[in-house]
This record gives structure tokens, sequence and C-alpha cells, in this order.
């Protein structure tokens, strides 16, 4: 029992882990990344106590207002205040591209494992339809589906899981494809391992980490995809205020008032550089080391 | 070559056959009742039948997906729930604004994205090679639409440069033009970055090459040296990428159009998905997937041309 | 009068690595005639590579040169500045690289690349240079020029491309042809042929040679001169016929030695013990100290000087009358050396 690599490469990435986050923050780009979504989840846990109004709250006599000192950003076309809907609606943004990204990695992860783990005939159907899933560029395909789904909030989690999770899967494959090589894989199966013990302790802890920097660079592409679809008014409906709901509103009001426009354009541009970042400065990190952890 | 040529096109042809397969299914994978999901809010009993009928969901599903792809290749793809039109005509009035788009980016995009990929490999780390590094990972970071939507309030709004919206014609060059730069210049930036960042790193590995160790022994111009030696090899790897990225580009046309209102594909899609025109969204997405298939294929087809050595296999000494 | 046509006074080349200084070639001093051929044989890793490297300044990045002077036809190339280099490289001085096919464009013809070469340098007029390129592509031996001009290089055969190297290098008619283990690549009818080509060039162009190479039956039947290196620093020079029938340094003998010899045939392959020392960590003084048979406490406490009438020096405290060699003890680690 002792002989399994799987508790060493645990313990290994824990030793480090610490000054993981120390280390990302010493590249400046690192650093841009974690204050970006320190704050985003700052955001997220005290909304209600850092935003100055209830973001549905409509004060119609100021609507379309510029930044002002009762409302710094300005106010959209009921009066509703910018900033706060901003600041709510990081929490949309999440609870859209959170489950999304997890979804995509939990299907991509199951249908990897098994192409690569079981190969032969499995593995030849997961890449055709895998092919033909990315034969249509992601934003199409999530508009052929919500078409048929009907638009909600719901629906384009489950949209952009189906869309991101075909690059899960081949990474997991490959993943999969190169660990399986190991000599101790094959030990464990001779001692009489069985399969899903097999896969859980030994395969699944070695993929996580590049997969969990893929998880982290796939965050903030959810995030544009989720704002772009709602923009379209294909996502979230409004009045919720998603970041792509504002901007659409926004949009319909740009020529009198463009401050809905520009003030989520920052935003959307500043989290997914953040985010951005933050994945590569962790990739930076975590692949080099890899090469030790992994045994 | 030609034996590969014949393979390749032939496996084209299949892709698209599965991609039609796939959006005859699509109605199906989806939970409820088929006819209603394309109805949505406006099913009543009567809608309900016609639509069966037409979708011909009374039959069996290996024939209906057989009924759509030998529609599609005799060139039918339906009626407009709307308005009756042949979808086919709809999609022939769309299509060529969105492939004057999409090509009007790509062609931004490779015109400056190259160059600027090529002089921040001049200088490693220096000042020029930094900036454009930042610069690259904002603009691919950056949302289409978003760009979009900055570019039409700079450029169109505040600064009337452009006009914010609409398409043109044909028949009136100049003003098409017009219409056009604002949208290809928001798809294209996105681009301009992936490329400034990928020709840039092929450009590196190249200039580490003995060959350019050669052309500097022999005394060769810098200049001639980075465009002509090197950027021959650098640039294989960068038309391999184009494929992909013209699929992308499709994607954020969508947005693009919308946002300056242009007549296209885009526009076309989210209109007809409003309007719950389910055989119009159908027909759009199959044109686009077929598209990207056709650019898959001539940018692996243009890669192995490009490189001599995969060119020449046959009459190699 | 007899002005050498170069002049190699005290070069050091380093390089910077892991933070550290990596002295790749110490103190080295040689002279070439005109219309010479002079070997410069050393094992992989003594800096013969470095210095073909450093004469055209074509070091990568890390690759310094820190001191000394490169004297071409009376001038310090080691000071120039671009454009004088960019000037002299190919016309001046050639080079003739080890493997032809990473060292040749694969997405430009065999003719564009010598074309480009030309027009580098300004060299007649645009319509005779095609005509100029088939003749040398002809001079070198490359059947059916005319139709190879038009290939790419990985059309042609190893023995072809290295051809089209001295096609190029030729082309300017340079005075001298610096070749790094341009018989390598090859088999050994194709070396033959190629260092027949190069004497033969030698014969009608009076091109000088600095032939570089680890091997020395082939350095033996080509040069007429020789300079042996290890670990960075001459440790012999002189005439190809004195090295090879009186050899002085230990490590020239132990060389020679280790050469497979049809005479000696049926005894056992010679070697040298031991490993050349990494540069980063050279022992003191003599280099080669810990490896001679004839080591002496003074060797590994004085560093040997490079002595001797000109184009004969030695580097061995053994010749050195001044060393206190012959008072000194010999090393307690000294073994039965090589036969």
């Amino acid at each position: 029992m002792a002989v399994s690599a799987a508790p060493l490469s645990r313990r290994a990435r824990l030793a480090g882990r610490g000054s993981l986050l120390v280390r990302v923050a010493r590249t400046p780009a690192g650093l841009f990344g974690l204050v970006v979504v320190t704050g985003l989840l700052v955001l997220v846990a005290f909304a209600p106590l850092i935003a100055p109004y209830d973001p549905a709250h409509q004060d119609i006599v100021n609507r379309l207002h510029g930044p002002s000192a009762n409302h710094l950003l300005g106010t959209d076309q009921l009066g509703r205040d910018l900033l706060s809907r901003l600041v709510f609606g990081v929490r949309i943004e999440l609870r859209v591209a959170v489950p999304a990204t997890i979804g995509a990695l939990a299907l991509g992860l199951l249908l990897g494992l098994a192409a690569g783990y079981l190969g032969g005939r499995a593995d030849n159907a997961l890449i055709v339809v895998m092919d033909a899933i990315q034969a249509f560029p992601a934003v199409i395909l999530a508009l052929t589906i919500l078409a048929l789904l009907g638009p909600s909030l719901r629906n384009v989690a489950i949209v952009l899981a189906v869309a991101f999770a075909p690059a899960y899967a081949r990474v997991t494959r490959a993943l999969v494809l190169a660990v399986k090589q190991n000599p101790y894989i094959e030990a464990e199966r001779s001692l009489g391992a069985s399969t899903s013990r097999i896969i859980l302790v030994h395969i699944v802890p070695n993929i996580l980490p590049p997969l969990l920097t893929l998880v982290a660079m796939n965050l903030p592409s959810a995030i544009g995809a989720e704002a772009g679809l709602s923009f379209l008014g294909l996502g979230v409906q409004p009045p919720t205020p998603s970041w792509g709901v504002i901007l659409a509103d926004g949009f319909e009001y740009v020529r009198d008032a463009p401050w809905a426009v520009v003030w989520t354009g920052l935003t959307l541009m500043a989290t997914t550089l953040g985010f951005t970042f933050l994945g590569e400065a962790l990739r930076d990190q975590l692949d080099p080391r890899l090469a030790g952890a992994l045994h | 070559m030609l034996q590969y040529l014949i393979t390749r096109i032939g496996m084209a042809f299949l892709v698209a056959v599965l991609v039609m397969v796939l959006l005859a299914l699509l109605v199906h994978v989806v939970p409820g009742d088929p006819a209603n999901a394309v109805l949505g809010q406006r099913s009543t009993p009567e809608l309900v039948r016609t639509v069966r009928e037409q979708m011909g969901l009374d039959k069996s599903v290996p024939v209906q997906v057989a009924q759509f792809v030998g529609h599609a290749f005799r060139g039918d793809l339906g009626r407009d729930v709307v308005s009756n039109q042949p979808v086919t005509r709809l999609i022939r009035n769309a299509l060529p604004h969105t492939v004057a788009l999409a090509v009007s980016s790509l062609a931004l995009a490779i015109l400056l994205g190259i160059p600027l990929g090529v002089l921040a490999a001049t200088r490693p780390n220096g000042i020029l090679d930094r900036l454009t590094g930042v610069l690259s990972i904002s603009l691919i970071t950056t949302p289409s639409y978003v760009a979009g939507l900055y570019l039409l309030l700079l450029f169109a709004l505040s600064v009337k440069l452009f006009p914010a919206v609409g398409t043109g014609t044909f028949s009136h060059p100049i003003d098409y033009l017009q219409h056009l730069a604002l949208p290809a210049v928001a798809l294209a930036l996105g681009w301009i970055g992936y490329f400034a960042r990928l020709v840039r790193t092929s450009m590196l590995e190249v200039l580490n090459a003995n060959y350019i160790r050669t052309a500097y022994a022999y005394g060769l111009r810098d200049r001639v040296i980075f465009y002509r030696h090197a950027l021959r090899n650098a640039i294989i790897p960068t038309v391999a990428v184009l494929g992909v990225g013209l699929g992308e580009l499709m994607g954020g046309a969508v947005f693009v159009e919308v946002i300056f209102s242009r007549v296209g594909l885009g526009s076309l899609i989210v209109e007809s998905i409003e309007t719950r025109n389910y055989p119009v969204v159908q027909g759009c997405v199959l044109t686009i997937a077929l598209l990207f298939v056709l650019a898959n294929l001539l940018a692996d087809l243009s890669y192995r041309f490009l490189d001599p050595r995969i060119r020449l296999e046959e009459s190699a000494a | 009068m007899n002005e050498p046509l170069l002049s190699v006074e005290g070069l050091d080349v380093v390089y910077r690595t892991r933070g550290r200084r990596l002295p790749a070639i110490t103190d080295l001093s040689f002279d070439v005639a005109p219309g010479e051929i002079l070997g410069i044989v050393g094992e992989s890793g003594c800096g013969k590579s470095t210095l073909g490297l450093a004469l055209l300044r074509l070091l990568p990045q890390n690759g310094e040169l820190a001191a000394g002077r490169l004297r071409f036809r009376g001038r310090d190339i080691a000071a120039f500045d671009r454009e004088q280099l960019r000037r002299i490289r190919g016309s001046g001085i050639a080079m003739i690289f080890q493997d032809p096919l990473t060292s040749l464009n694969p997405t430009l013809t065999v003719g564009a690349q010598l074309r480009d070469a030309l027009r580098a340098h300004d060299r007649g007029p645009a319509r005779d240079r095609r005509g100029r390129i088939v003749a040398m592509l002809e001079q070198v031996g490359i059947p059916d020029a005319a139709d190879r001009v038009d290939r790419y290089p990985h059309e042609l055969s190893g023995g072809m491309r290295q051809r089209v190297m001295i096609a190029m290098a030729l082309l300017l008619e340079p005075a001298l042809l610096v070749a790094d283990e341009p018989t390598s690549a090859l088999d050994v009818t194709l070396q033959m042929q190629i260092l027949e080509l190069l004497r033969v060039l030698r014969r009608t162009h009076g091109t000088a040679i600095l032939f570089i190479s680890h091997d020395l039956g082939v350095v033996s039947e080509i040069c007429d001169r020789a300079v042996v290196m290890y670990a960075g620093r001459a440790v012999e020079e002189g005439d190809i016929r004195a090295i090879f029938k009186e050899a002085r340094h230990p490590y020239t003998q132990a060389l020679l030695a280790s050469i497979p010899s049809w005479r000696r045939r049926g005894e056992e392959l010679g070697s040298i013990r031991g490993r050349v020392p990494s540069l980063f960590d050279l022992p003191p003084a003599c280099a080669f100290a810990d490896r001679c048979p004839h080591a002496r406490a003074v060797c590994r406490e004085q560093a040997p000087r490079y002595l001797g009438p000109a184009g004969q020096r030695v580097r061995c405290h053994i010749y050195d009358s001044a060393s206190g060699y012959s008072s000194s003890r010999p090393s307690a680690a000294t073994q039965a050396g090589v036969r």
C-alpha cells in the first residue's frame, strides 16, 4: 500500500502550496491577476455591503445620468445605479462561469479518462465526436443549442459546459495516455487493483494540476462567452444584472449615455485580463514543478 | 501531393456530412418535443402539427436525418417560418457580407500582426518586445463585442469618422468600405494579438537555426535575413493556425454584425433565434460550419504547399 | 615581407552560462600564412569550433570575445563595427559549417541562397549572377549544375550539400576559408573527394584554409601545419610532418597513439586514461596534468608557458628549461600511461 505514488505527489504539492501564491505574486502579471481575482472574490462575498444601492432600485427621474456624487458610475435607462449593478453582476458572472467550467471539466475528464484508459474503439469514437463538436465555432454552437433550449442563466451554463468540454477531454486523454505508460500503473494492476481504484487513486491526482491551470485559463473565456450571449439577448434575461445584460441595455442608449458601455467594457477587460494573467502565472509555477511532484 | 489532396478533400467532405447529420440530430438531443422546442412560446396545436410535418418528425429519426442531408445536398434548406421564403435565398443575401467581413479582418490581422511579431523578435526582451507582449495579451483576451462597442463609441459616435450603422452595397465600393472599416478592425484586433505572439515565438525559434547563422556568416543584411530567410520558415506554423482562426472569427462576426447593424449571417442567426425561425438558424449554422471546414482544408493545403520539404515529397533525390 | 594573412594574438573567448563564466578559449595565438592550410586539432569541447565562430563573430548571445586581437590582412577585426564585419563576412573570410543540411535554408533554393550571398556584396551585374553560380557549382563537382541550382537543399544528397556550401564559400573569392569539420558528416569516399577539392582550390585560387577537425587522419592528409588544442588552449603547433613523427606534447603523443593504424594491427587500441576536465572546473596550472604520464609536482603548481621558435611552440614544462621540471619530483599519481 505504501508503494503507490499518489500520497507522495499529494504531499509534494502540499509542501509547496504555501509559497506558491507568494511566488506568483512576485511577477507583475501574477500580482495583477491576484489583485483582480481577490477583488472579484471580495465583491462576490460582500456585494450588498459594497454596492451603494440595490441593483434593482429604479429612479426614473435620474435616468441616463453620467458619473456624479450620488452615482459614481452613472445610471442606466431605468435610473438604476451602474456601480451597484456591476458589483452584483460579479455574482451572476461567476454563477454561470464556475458551473460551466466545472461542468466542462467533469464532462471532459470523464470522457477523456474513458478514451485514454480504455483505448480502442471507445477512444476512436470519442475523437470523432469531439472533432465534430469542435467543427462548430463555440459561439455558433452555443447559439444553436440556446435556440432550442430557450435563453436562461441555467441554459447558458449548460451550453458553455458542452462547448468547452472537448478541450478538456483532449487534454485529459493525452495526459492519461502519458501517465498510463508509467511502470507503477502496471505494477498496481498486477497486484490486483481494480480499474476504478487505479483511475481514482493513481491517475486522477497526477493529471489534475495541468487541468486546473486549464480551468484558470478557461474561466475568463466562460465569463466572456456568457456576457456575449447575454448581450445578444440569448443568455441571462433582464433584469438580472449580468454584465452582458448591462451591456445590452447600455448599447440601446449608447448615443446619449455611453457610460454603461464604457464601464462594463472596462470591467470585462480587467476581469478577463486578470484571470488570464493569474492562469499564466500559475501555469509557469506549476508546470516546471510537476516534473518533481510526479514520481 | 496529388494523392494527399484527394484524401484530404475526401476527409473534408466526410466531416461536412457529419456536420449535417449532427445538426439534424440536434433537435432530438434537446429534452422535450422537438416541435415545441422550435416553436417555443408560439406553439399552438395547429402550428405544432405543421412543423411536425415540415420537419418530418412523424418519420423515424434516421429517415429524418437522411432527408435533411439529402435536401441539403440539393440546396434545399427548408423555408423561413415567418415569410415562407426559401432559406437558401436568405443565406445567399447575407453570406457575401459576412465573407467580406471575415476576409478583411483576416487580411488586417495578417498585415498588422505579422510585422508586429517580426519586429518584436528582432530585439527580444527589448522595450518593443515587452510592449508588444502586453498589447498582444490584452488584445487576445478582449472579447470582440467589447472591442466593437468601444470602436463604435470612439470612431462612429464621438468622432464621426465612420458610419455607425449599416452595410452599404457592393455597387458603391467606397461607401461599402467605410461601413466595413470599424467592424473589420473590431474583429481583427484579437487576431492581431494572436498572430503577433505566434510569429514572435516562431521567429525566435527560427533565428536560432543554423541556416540563419550561415546567412550572417555571408554578410547578408539584417533586413534580408529577417524578412526573406527567417520569415519564410516562421510563417509556416502561422498558416497552420489560420483555419481555426477563421472559425473563431465567424463567432466574433455575430457580435460585430449586431453591434454595427450589418447584414450578414450573424445578424440573421440572432434575428431568427428571436423569432424562433429554426430552419433559418439551422441553415445559417450549417453554412458557417461548412465554411469552417473549407477554411481548415485550405489552411492545411496551403501549409503543405508553403513548405518545400512537404511539397516535393515525391521528387526528393 | 611574409605578412601573415591571419594573426591571432592572445585570444580569450568566454561563455556566460548559469551565472558563471566558462573559459572556452584561453590565450590562443597562431598565424596563418597566405595560401597555407592550417589544421586546428582537438577533441570535442577543446574550443576549436568556438574559434571558427569567434573569428567571424558568430558566437551565440552568451559568448564573448573577452580579450585578444584578430589581425586579418593587418587590421584587427575583433574591433570592427557591424558594417565592417558584414563586409568581411564571406568575402574576406568565408566559413563552411559542419552540418550542411541544417546550415542551408530549407525554404530557399540553392541558387537563391548563393545569389543572396553575391547580392549582399554587390558582386557584378545582376544578369551575370546565375551564370557565375552555375559555373561555381560545376567547379565544385556538382553534376547537372544548371538543373540543381533550382533545387531545394533537401533534394540533394549529403555530399552535394557540402559541395554547395563550399561553392558558396568560394563564390566571393575569400582569402581565408574556415572549414569546421567539413568532412565529419560524410562517408570515407566523399571525404577524399572533398579533400581533393579543397587542395585543388588552394592551388587554383590561392585560398588559405583553417581546417578545424578532431580527425587526425584527415588533418594529416591535407594540412601543411597544425595547432593542437586541449581544454581551450593551444598545447603544440608545428609542421604537420614534425607533429606526426616527433610530437612533443604528451597530449599530442597520446592522440597519435590512439589512432588505429594498419601497421599496429592486432594491438589493443590506445586510449588516454581519465576524462577531459570540465571547463567549469579546470585543474590549476596544467590542464592535462591529471592524465599525463609524465606529470610532476610542478605541473600542478605552475601553468606551463607556450614557448619555442615561431610556429613551433609547445606548452609543456618538459621543454621549458626554466620551469624546474627536471628537479621536480614525479607526481604520485603518475601511472603507466599510454602505450
